[in-house]
């Protein structure tokens, strides 16, 4: 009965989880990073919040036959995208590089040699990602290679707010009534009347998906405060 | 290793730093790092970029959409499209933002942070001037190009630099044989005649053939007799090629110079003329060899590849307009000669004028003409006919040879502007006193006044009758500036557009009418408050800035404008010369390059800062109806 009362608030239901898995010391301690600060509430003014924009380029779709080739991240506070905080590296695993995802991304094995290790990639991440809200296009594939790379289930429990502006700019399409359409980063920018993106790299994408998480804003919530909750919801259902 | 865009990793922002000026002008290493600090920010349309970030904050890039900027009175300040910079004047105010910036598109601005930029600034002198917030500063570095030091150059340097100083000198009544040997004992191949601090003539080694040894004279006779009296000099400030030019027109080998009032030296043809392969000396040389309008004519092309060549090596436009000006001198004065050689003695003295821009040395590849006579008496009919002869066998001829009749009709051929000195004394008087519409056209026109060719005593006596009349002459100032005033540069351009003052956009600017003419008006204008009789515009403006009428800050940055200006104006020209157009003086926005229209927009607002401060001090405001 209570359900009927109480709204859906999955960011309320995060942050009670994130508390309990704390309490029970059920945490490991590589994965502490990211459950130290509280997941923020619904109501918390976008400009409050620190933003990461990420991108992965990998080998593949599967996360645990494929791996992660590079990562570019930016970050966006009080609704700006700042390049002097961007940072992108290569992760060291020349066998894991297939001929199709080298020609799509130009990474070949050399240039993988050049990378941070497994290990030292995956922690630049958690320490860039802790505390921050993260904002990717199609968060599915940096979902789940991060799970994967983290050694955790793919159904398992993660305090991340994930923004995926593919499901945001679905929420405003499906407002109005259009649902066959191309959700591709560069369809979606081109219609925004974004710069077109020369580069296939993982911090171009970046910096591409960050973008258009500024225009969104501005198109969601127009002349009101941007706060976290309906971003969120809309982030989740892909409907306003 | 070497850096290329292929390895930025942030190719979008490279790529469009690249294509900014001054971003451009960085090393690709830079521009790399220059990327990697930007900021982006996104406005809506309809968004306002609070002041809290445009002040202190940095240089904003439009990188696509469009921003109107708009002073805190709401006037309208610019519109900025994709490519446009803004912001770097608020970057050292903390209290109060001078515009506000409304998105009129959606729009995506690039924001370079002030820390880095100061930091781009300290090491890039090139990125310092642009943006050390001054038009004139900025306008000043874009002037730096690398200014041809060929022979073209070397022809406008002036004649006391280059002139040997060695002079041989002597008495009227030393006897030939000695006069011949002083030019022997200093080397030189002709000897000056002097009494006292007074140049009485020449004698070169020629005159020693032709006038002695071929005729047997004693050369024990003074040399006041065999010498060439009253030789043509020339200031020792005077370019070179002013003295090939006057050489040409006398058809002497020789030319005193001298320095205020004292002999500086001797300039000789040989050295000068025969050996050059400069084109414009090759072609005055040619010009006065030509016996008539139809051998002129066929010059005309070559009047053009002149001033292609000149466009194209980056000569200073100052100097393009001198070197112009000198050509259309000599084409007039040749004429002039054959005219007089057709039409026998003229009946009185008189003295071919020139007004607008070849008496202000201002002549591009494209003036038209605008000349008068000034008769020393009052004629009959049967004499006014040859002088109305006269005229229309140069204006006709100088039209044949490409300088374009004017078509206000003024011009010698005009009974109106062929009259004795008196005739035009009044003219003045009531143009001056009562500048009614009619008078303002004539004014603007004829108080650029050059002697050309002729009896010169009747111009200076015109000249100094027209001082007379400005003199301290407040209301006639006024009046001046509220004519020019009647138009202003534009605010800017805007994409292909041309921002006015109110607003509007159009399509077509006029280089002449909005932007040039205003500069040639102001200097004008400040020279008469200044009391100078300096005709050129940088002349005025110089004057004015030494009799304290405008600032050393001012006048540097006004040059800096006009020159900018000519280079647009003149790129334009030649452009439409190589294309077999005809060149007029609408620009089209869309045209220009991205550098050209910052810093055209940097020109028009010095001008019309100008405009303002003119309209204030010559209280010019409601003087006109």
């Amino acid at each position: 009965m209570a359900r009927l009362f109480k709204p859906c608030r999955p960011l309320v239901k995060m942050e009670g989880k994130r508390v309990a898995a704390l309490e029970g010391g059920r945490v490991s301690e590589e994965l502490l990073p990211l459950f130290q600060s509280p997941v923020p509430s619904p109501d918390t003014p976008l400009d409050e919040l620190e933003i990461l924009a990420l991108d992965f380029e990998t080998s593949g779709f599967d996360p645990c036959r494929d791996s992660i080739l590079s990562a570019g991240m930016v970050e966006i506070s009080r609704r700006t995208l700042r390049l002097s905080t961007s940072e992108h590296f290569y992760f060291a695993a020349p066998w894991s590089v297939n001929a199709r995802a080298a020609v799509v991304n130009h990474i070949t094995p050399e240039t993988l040699t050049d990378g941070v290790s497994f290990e030292q990639g995956v922690g630049r991440l958690m320490k860039r990602m802790a505390g921050k809200i993260v904002v990717v296009h199609g968060s599915a594939i940096e979902q789940g290679f991060l799970r994967q790379a983290l050694g955790i289930p793919q159904d398992g429990f993660l305090p991340v707010v994930w923004l995926d502006t593919l499901m945001l700019e679905r929420s405003l399409s499906s407002n109005r009534g259009n649902t066959e359409k191309d959700y591709r980063l560069s369809e979606i920018r081109k219609k925004k009347g974004l710069p077109a993106y020369l580069a296939h790299n993982s911090l171009a994408d970046s910096i591409a998906s960050g973008e258009l998480f500024l225009v969104l804003v501005r198109e969601i919530f127009a002349h009101a405060q941007p706060t976290l909750g309906p971003l969120y919801r809309r982030s989740l259902s892909g409907r306003p | 290793m070497e850096y290329s865009m292929d390895q930025s990793l942030l190719p979008n922002i490279f790529n469009f730093l690249s294509c900014t000026d001054p971003f451009d002008t960085l090393s690709t290493e830079e521009r790399d790092k220059l990327a990697g600090s930007v900021d982006i920010h996104y406005l809506m349309q309809g968004d306002r970029l609070e002041a809290d970030r445009i002040l202190g904050a940095g240089l904003y890039m439009v990188r696509v959409g469009a921003v109107e900027q708009r002073h805190q009175d709401d006037s309208l300040r610019a519109r900025l499209g994709s490519g446009d910079l803004f912001g770097h004047s608020q970057m050292a105010r903390k209290c109060e933002c001078q515009y506000s910036v409304t998105a009129l598109e959606n729009t995506l601005l690039y924001l370079i942070p002030r820390e880095v930029l100061r930091r781009l600034m300290d090491e890039n002198p090139s990125v310092r001037d642009y943006f050390d917030g001054r038009e004139g500063k900025r306008l000043a570095c874009s002037n730096q190009r690398e200014q041809a030091m060929g022979n073209d150059a070397f022809y406008l340097s002036p004649v006391g630099k280059v002139v040997n100083q060695n002079v041989a000198i002597v008495s009227p009544d030393t006897s030939i044989r000695r006069a011949a040997g002083e030019m022997l004992r200093q080397r030189r191949s002709s000897v000056l005649v002097m009494e006292g601090n007074r140049l009485l003539g020449v004698v070169t080694d020629r005159d020693m053939t032709k006038r002695v040894v071929a005729v047997g004279c004693d050369t024990e006779r003074p040399v006041s007799e065999i010498m060439t009296g009253t030789p043509v000099t020339i200031d020792c400030e005077a370019p070179l090629i002013q003295a090939v030019e006057l050489m040409m027109e006398h058809n002497v080998r020789s030319l005193p110079v001298f320095s205020e009032d004292k002999v500086a030296g001797v300039m000789t043809a040989t050295s000068l003329i025969q050996r050059s392969r400069v084109q414009a000396v090759y072609l005055i040389n040619r010009i006065y060899r030509k016996n008539s309008v139809e051998a002129l004519k066929e010059l005309t092309l070559q009047r053009q590849s002149v001033f292609e060549t000149l466009v194209e090596t980056g000569i200073h436009t100052r100097s393009i307009q001198q070197m112009m000006t000198l050509i259309a001198n000599a084409f007039s004065k040749r004429l002039l000669q054959l005219a007089e050689r057709t039409l026998g003695e003229p009946p009185c003295e008189y003295a071919w004028i020139v007004a607008g821009s070849q008496a202000r040395n201002e002549v591009h590849c494209f003036s038209d003409q605008d000349n008068g006579i000034v008769l020393a008496e009052e004629l009959d009919e049967k004499q006014k006919d040859y002088f109305r002869r006269l005229a229309e066998f140069v204006c006709y001829g100088l039209s044949e040879c490409g300088y374009k009749l004017c078509p206000a009709h003024k011009m010698a051929t005009n009974p109106g502007w062929c009259v004795p000195l008196d005739k035009w004394m009044d003219y003045y008087r009531s143009w001056i006193v009562r500048p009614e519409a009619e008078a303002l056209l004539n004014v603007n026109v004829f108080l650029d006044l050059r002697f050309l060719y002729g009896c010169e005593t009747l111009v200076t006596s015109l000249q100094e009758g027209v001082s007379e009349y400005t003199r301290n002459n407040r209301r006639f100032l006024a009046i001046l500036t509220a004519n020019s005033l009647r138009v202003n540069p534009p605010l800017g351009m805007f994409r292909q557009f041309v921002l006015a003052k109110d607003g509007a956009n159009r399509s077509v600017f006029n280089i002449k009418r909005q932007a040039l003419n205003l500069l040639v008006e102001l200097a004008r204008i400040y020279a008469l408050a200044a009391n100078s009789g300096e005709i050129d515009t940088v002349g005025r403006l110089r004057s004015a800035a030494e009799a304290r009428i405008i600032s050393v800050e001012s006048c540097k940055e006004l040059l800096e404008a006009l020159d900018f200006i000519n280079q647009v104006r003149f790129s334009h020209q030649r452009t439409a010369l190589i294309r077999g157009t005809d060149a007029n003086n609408d620009l089209e926005p869309a045209l220009l390059s991205q550098f050209e229209r910052n810093h055209l927009k940097d020109s028009f607002r010095i001008i019309a800062r100008t405009q303002e401060a003119a309209l204030q001090r010559f209280n010019a405001k409601g003087v006109l109806a």
